[in-house]
């Protein structure tokens, strides 16, 4: 036993364990599952009445339809901007790479409101927008944008680490053996991304689903047009009926659950040969 | 700098931070020491500027009636949340609510816990006028000249005007303006359901965005520029004109409309519960508003105030139109909210129909 225990290498083994066990039962497993319990506690029947009333259905939709849209899109730009800060100096770099950072910390509202002086009817990008009749925010397209801001940075930086750690060699002898700039990005570069791409897809999505702050005030949150999940729930708990977001509640997590683990499996068969730790 | 430093650094940042935290709440609390009573008076999104005027009446008042000094926070956010986070806790001691079941609500949720209710039951017969010590009504705000030539609740519907309102289902304020809308609809073309249906579809068809609440609204229409007119309560119509621009805006009273109470109660679990001086001048507090100074406060806050006297002076402001009052017309207001409100009410169905098209 005592030797078993050595060859474990690493010490503070239980300790670390139990910290955990400890901490994420008491701050996430266990308000959850109360959760979870408070709702199917309901019959089967409520509980689905409730679920596929067809305002909470649109609603799904359009939050993971977004969700999704903003995610692919935040990663395809969140790769360029990692490659550009990366790769390359150039004046002010290490400042906007900071401010990349800048929708982690922010308060939702704060997003939110920057983004409606800006892109509203009466902001200096949404006044030339509106001259020729398009509306570019309180509508579908706001949710897309908000969803864009906040996605950011988790589309930047788990791509970054893997641009950083490139080997210029590789680059060099592609070359010399004849490799043009396209062949070079596709068969070299690219594969060794895609982890990276990958888990930024992942967690910007995760991220979109739950949006609440700074979506609320780009979108219109007209039910059946703009109203995405976690306003809808917000919306049931004002009506008065806490059952209603509860339930809906729990149907969100357990989806988002479900999505996330497929997500997080499939990351196997798609990193295929590429780095090490992120499989 | 070496990683052992930055690690330093950052312990030492966090360090400082927490120090400073505890430090200063620490502090407060020894501010506050200086009066004797802290009442907390929870309330609706735009009753903050009443409810500080009420402050600056009552604490001279209070001090030159028992010599007791007060200090009173107050909590400000949507109605129906606000009534939520009492019920759940929010240790409130004076509250007042536009919406008789958003205190209703805080009865409701804790009656049946073991240490007992927070109000009583019968808390609308503790105060005269059934504790709604003022009300409002709904109004608009256009904007300067009033270029859609928006005067009354029809022309809300015509098909070149955009409409801001507050959330109609999730709100108090916007449950209030879709309630006088379906009401104006049922009273104009003959008490007929379905003409009254159609006139709040074609209100809704006309909001484009929804505020999450009665400030949230006003935000939308005065800073972002959105919308030909504003629906919100007449009390905050008028200091929306009066504060942020009488250059910019004009205030709209229609013909007819709401006659929406503000309710009253002293929490008196929690009042209670911090001693009797507390639960004194908790009382006092809505006793003052129903006094000659504190109806003109009201007044000059633009509520309307029950004193019908004082209610005559400031007849520019608050001009005599056609009120209803809910009992009167739906008998209560849980009536309203199956018919309005409910999951398979008018509001929803509407929603749905117009999501089709």
């Amino acid at each position: 036993m005592q030797t078993l225990r050595h060859t474990r290498g690493i010490p503070g083994f239980s300790i670390s364990l139990g910290i955990t066990m400890g901490w994420l039962g008491f701050i996430f497993i266990i308000p959850v599952v109360a959760l979870v319990l408070r709702a199917t506690s309901l019959g089967s029947e409520t509980l689905l009445s409730i679920i596929t009333r067809p305002a909470a259905l649109y609603s799904l939709k359009i939050t993971m339809g977004y969700a999704c849209a903003a995610a692919i899109c935040s990663t395809i730009i969140g790769t360029c901007i990692a490659w550009s800060f990366t790769r390359y100096r150039f004046p002010f770099s290490r400042f906007f790479d900071a401010l990349i950072d800048l929708p982690f910390a922010l308060p939702g509202a704060v997003g939110g409101i920057a983004l409606a002086s800006v892109f509203g009817s009466n902001g200096w990008i949404g006044k030339q927008f509106d001259a020729v009749g398009i509306q570019l925010i309180y509508n579908q397209f706001g949710i897309f944008i908000g969803l864009l801001f906040v996605m950011l940075p988790f589309a930047v930086r788990s791509v970054q680490a893997l641009i950083q750690e490139l080997d210029e060699r590789e680059i060099q002898a592609a070359r010399l053996l004849g490799a043009s700039n396209v062949q070079i990005f596709f068969r070299i570069l690219f594969p060794q991304l895609v982890p990276g791409i990958y888990s930024g897809f992942i967690t910007s999505f995760a991220r979109g689903i739950g949006e609440y702050g700074t979506v609320i005030f780009v979108a219109g949150n007209i039910p059946y047009q703009s109203e995405v999940l976690s306003r809808y729930i917000y919306n049931k708990i004002d009506q008065y009926d806490v059952t209603g977001a509860t339930v809906v509640a729990a149907a969100l997590l357990l989806i988002s659950f479900a999505l996330l683990s497929l997500l997080n499996i499939s990351k196997r068969y798609v990193y295929g040969g590429a780095h090490e730790s992120y499989r | 700098m070496n990683k052992r430093k930055l690690f330093i650094f950052v312990l030492y940042l966090i360090t400082a931070s927490t120090l400073t935290t505890l430090w200063s709440l620490g502090s407060s609390d020894s501010q506050n020491d200086e009066s004797e009573v802290q009442l907390l008076h929870v309330s609706f999104d735009i009753a903050r500027e009443i409810g500080r005027r009420l402050n600056e009446g009552f604490i001279p008042w209070y001090k030159e009636q028992t010599g007791v000094s007060v200090a009173i926070e107050q909590s400000n956010a949507g109605s129906s949340r606000q009534a939520r986070a009492v019920s759940e806790g929010l240790p409130a001691d004076v509250v007042s609510m536009n919406q008789y079941l958003d205190i209703d609500l805080i009865y409701n949720e804790t009656a049946t816990k073991p240490e007992g209710a927070l109000i009583p039951r019968d808390w609308q017969s503790l105060y005269p006028n059934q504790s709604s010590p003022a009300s409002s009504t709904m109004a608009f705000v256009v904007r300067k000249g009033n270029p859609k030539q928006i005067r009354d609740w029809d022309d809300l519907i015509r098909d070149d005007v955009a409409v801001i309102a507050p959330n109609y289902r999730s709100t108090g304020n916007g449950r209030y303006s879709l309630l006088t809308a379906y009401s104006y609809g049922l009273n104009k073309y003959g008490s007929s359901p379905e003409d009254a249906y159609r006139f709040v579809s074609a209100l809704i068809d006309n909001t484009g965005i929804l505020a999450t609440g009665g400030r949230d609204a006003t935000n939308i229409f005065v800073e972002r520029g959105q919308g030909d007119v504003l629906l919100t309560f007449e009390a905050e119509v008028n200091l929306i004109v009066q504060d942020l621009g009488p250059d910019s805006f004009e205030v709209v009273v229609p013909s007819y409309g709401v006659d929406a109470k503000i309710y009253v109660v002293v929490v008196e679990k929690n009042a209670k519960e911090k001693g009797e001086a507390q639960y004194q001048a908790a009382k006092a507090y809505w006793d003052f508003i129903y006094t000659d100074q504190g109806q003109e406060i009201v007044a000059q806050s633009f509520f309307r105030p029950i004193q019908k006297d004082i209610a005559a002076r400031y007849q520019n402001a608050l001009p005599n139109i056609e009120l209803f009052t809910v009992e009167d017309v739906y008998g209560d207001w849980g009536r309203v909210r199956d018919l309005l409100f409910d999951d398979d009410g008018v509001v929803e169905s509407i929603y749905q129909e117009l999501g089709k098209q």
